[in-house]
């Protein structure tokens, strides 16, 4: 039994959403983050943004692969998920995880096609054995990789990428949806939450992109494109601009309002979420990278880049420790307080061997990496410039 | 005319790959058909047997005078006394773990507990007044009775409380 | 001819979009297994609950009842008693030891208290029911007579209806891992029996209605006395209805 203070409904004590419920909008976040920041540049034409675009198509689908897990992790009954969808109930926002899941993820595999069909070919080409006939069926037995070909592919992979922002925007806004449609919490009922949860999302997938960016061109030695660089960070600001603005927004006016539920939020916010709300997600993680972020886009021109490169890493890395413990604090928080209105748990922490527990949520978070590191293997994943260096190797 | 033709020439891996993508579609929707559940969707958004799983559940608890007919006495003494609302499953416990298909299975125990009569009768913040209730200790004083698990039965017969008065 | 497919035959005969009318074995405890055999329709029901407060005495048989009537697991219930401690117009102390199945102590000091009462809590079987809304996979539903339940063979234990539940009736069930809630003990009442908590409670305070039939003395309570419904302004419409709920009851 946890400790409880004030009166609670008795089956109001369990956190029935564990961390793993926390981890999913992460996870999905981080893929909607990444595919917005890789249509930025095939449908809005960012060209500085070219050495990523590649990267973060391929980081969109290793997350999407793995985000399905914490969520089967935590359900009662994995071995009926399907039933979402054999017999989805149309009201419920959960039963459009099924198909929006599904059509985002042939969606993003298309995209992945046709943006390195062509590398595809040429490994084919060049590969012998079982390999070869596995990339050839890949290929569909088909190697036209003329110009008329490839201008296809191009044409191909814009209408997806632009199809794909709304996709992307509908599979993270169902799931700021599923808690901001619910009339029993106070602290979830809001129609902010989609856009919050949005938002982050795209935040969280920009910090990623540009940490990633920044370990792997050490790590092979390639110098970092400040350009590119210094475009994502603009693009981190503006979307972190608007997060923190609509996450305090929905504060303020609960605070403001004072109505009911601000009795319970109010007391959330000074007591058991001080530390992972006040503390992490609006100082360390909001306020911090806003003032640094500030400072490399608007004086990038009187900084030396590796300055500006520690500035941005420093800044991603905080801000993708602000939207996890952003989802912490919609999921954890909004079930720290009882439908009562009058009874708190004092704490949740997870046990760190458990089903729903923390070892398993840092296996599901190195699970997407090693998908990388795959894939790095197979394609050429980093710009154009890097797939003719894979095609002179070749040759 | 020949742009067309030659547009075609390149477009084969794209056919390819719709013809994947509608074979697809056709597997989900047909393996979602076989799927369905026998009964889904007939009465409202769930499977009709659901609600035959329910009513296959067997009462645990008999009816409110299902103890009346193998033991008429004790039924006819608790009605017309001052317990005449209480379920004799209150006391004792259900009567399927009594009877079964009809025939006695095991012995009915009886809680004999000062606890049980506590339950309603011991003065505690929240109960109507005139709802008779008393402080234990006081009372005992009062009756000069001396405490013991089940006390209560000392004096009171819990099938007519008051009126069997020891 | 087993019972199971009795039953099933007896769904097949009901046939699309007519009355659903299962037979049910009646009286199985006392009778031959199967001797007694009416037919329920569910098109000639249609419940409510209608909690007396201020008849309750706090002595929780009716959640000792459901417990042993539906195998609640421990630590959750499908029903349970609350006493309110009004001490003054700010302060109320609101208490529901192990959801009161043990009943209540004296742990609170008489004094001061200037009024104090016991409240009975179940599923209120609301007929815009935030659960059953959000269950992804229809395993949720609410039966033409106005019971809320859950298909424990469906549901896949998502805890989705637990989070929308505003009254906190519902809980995922340790063993079976699929959500549960209370019944209004549908099994019980088809065949012609009391839930078990009505049955159970000694002082009339937990009353079981039926609109359909005729001179029902609950409905008739619930539509002349000054009832109340918990936390209205949600707009669930519960079909579980309290007399006598002070201000502070939500």
């Amino acid at each position: 039994m946890p400790d409880m203070t004030g009166y609670a409904f008795p089956n109001d004590i369990h956190i029935g959403w564990t961390l793993m419920v926390v981890l999913y909008p992460y996870l999905t976040g981080l893929v909607a983050g990444a595919f917005i920041c890789s249509s930025l540049y095939h449908v809005f034409g960012r060209k500085e943004l070219a050495p990523i675009a590649r990267i973060s198509l391929v980081v969109s689908a290793c997350f999407l692969a793995v985000a399905p897990l914490p969520l089967l992790i935590h359900l009662g009954h994995p071995e009926r998920a399907f039933n979402v969808l054999i017999t989805p109930n149309f009201e419920s926002a959960m039963a459009g995880f099924g198909i929006v899941f599904g059509l985002y993820l042939v969606l993003v595999m298309l995209e992945i096609y046709f943006v390195f069909r062509k590398d595809i070919i040429l490994r084919a080409r060049r590969s012998r054995g079982p390999l070869r006939w596995i990339l050839a069926a890949v290929a569909l037995f088909t190697y036209d990789i003329s110009e008329e070909a490839l201008a296809v592919d191009e044409k191909i992979v814009r209408v997806l990428a632009g199809v794909g922002i709304p996709a992307a925007c509908l599979l993270h806004g169902y799931v700021g949806f599923i808690f901001g449609a619910l009339k029993s919490n106070p602290w979830w009922s809001t129609p902010l939450m989609p856009i919050i949860f949005l938002f982050s999302a795209v935040v969280s997938g920009i910090a990623l992109l540009i940490v990633l960016y920044q370990i792997a061109m050490r790590f092979r030695g390639t110098p970092i494109d400040q350009n590119c660089l210094r475009s994502m960070a603009g693009w981190l600001w503006l979307f972190l601009i608007v997060t923190f603005s609509l996450e305090m927004l929905e504060v303020i006016t609960l605070a403001y309002e004072r109505s009911e539920e601000w009795e319970v939020i109010g007391y959330l916010l000074s007591h058991q979420l001080s530390f992972s709300f006040i503390s992490v997600q609006v100082v360390a993680g909001s306020l911090i990278p806003l003032i640094l972020l500030m400072v490399v886009v608007l004086m990038s021109g009187h900084m030396k880049a590796p300055l500006l490169n520690m500035l941005t890493f420093v800044a991603s890395g905080l801000l993708l420790m602000q939207v996890f413990s952003m989802r912490w604090n919609v999921v954890i928080g909004g079930q720290m307080f009882s439908k009562s209105l009058r009874g708190f748990r004092l704490d949740y922490v997870p046990e760190f061997f458990e089903k729903e527990g923390t070892a398993v949520a840092i296996v599901i978070c190195i699970v997407p990496f090693l998908l990388l590191l795959v894939a790095d293997r197979l394609l050429p994943l980093w710009s154009q410039a890097d797939a003719k260096a894979h095609q002179d190797e070749s040759s | 005319m020949g742009e067309t033709v030659k547009k075609e020439r390149h477009t084969k891996h794209v056919y390819r790959v719709l013809i994947i993508l509608g074979l697809m579609t056709i597997v989900v929707f047909a393996v979602r058909y076989v799927l369905i559940p026998e009964g889904w969707g007939e009465y409202g958004n769930f499977r009709t047997g659901a609600v035959a799983d329910m009513l296959e559940i067997e009462p645990v608890h008999g009816r409110w005078d299902g103890c009346k007919k193998c033991h008429p006495d004790q039924w006819e003494a608790v009605r017309t006394a001052d317990h005449a609302t209480l379920s004799c499953e209150s006391c004792h416990e259900p009567l399927s773990f009594h009877v079964e298909n009809g025939r006695r299975k095991t012995p009915m125990p009886t809680d004999r507990s000062y606890k049980l009569c506590a339950r309603c009768h011991r003065r505690i913040q929240g109960r109507p007044e005139g709802f008779p209730q008393v402080k234990i200790d006081d009372h005992l004083e009062e009756m000069g009775g001396e405490f013991g698990p089940e006390v209560c039965l000392d004096c009171h017969a819990s099938h007519a409380p008051l009126e069997g008065l020891r | 001819m087993s019972r199971r497919t009795f039953l099933v035959s007896a769904l097949q005969g009901a046939g699309a979009g007519a009355a659903l009318v299962i037979a049910v074995p009646v009286d199985s405890l006392l009778a031959d297994k199967g001797r007694v055999v009416e037919r329920y329709d569910w098109n000639d029901h249609s419940y409510l609950f209608l909690v007396d407060i201020s008849r309750c005495i706090g002595c929780g048989m009716c959640v000792k009842a459901c417990k042993k009537e539906n195998g609640v697991p421990a630590a959750f219930y499908r029903t349970w008693v609350e006493r309110y401690t009004v001490y003054d117009e700010e302060t109320t102390h609101i208490e529901s030891p192990e959801g009161a199945m043990n009943g209540f102590g004296p742990s609170n000091p008489a004094t001061g208290a200037s009024k104090s009462f016991f409240v009975p809590k179940l599923c209120n079987h609301c007929k815009y029911t935030p659960c059953t809304q959000v269950c992804p996979v229809g395993a949720s539903y609410t039966t033409r007579d106005g019971v809320v339940m859950v298909d424990r063979k469906r549901c896949i234990g998502c805890g989705y209806c637990v989070q929308a539940c505003p009254y906190g009736s519902r809980y995922i069930d340790p063993e079976s891992h699929t959500a549960d809630k209370c019944t209004w003990c549908y099994h019980r009442i088809t065949r012609g029996m009391n839930p078990a908590c009505v049955q159970a409670c000694p002082k009339g305070a937990r009353l079981f209605g039926d609109r359909m039939r005729e001179n029902d003395p609950v409905f008739e309570m619930v539509e002349t006395r000054p009832v109340r419904i918990l936390q209205p302004e949600l707009l669930t419409k519960p079909q579980c209805y309290y007399l006598g709920a002070d201000k502070e009851v939500r």
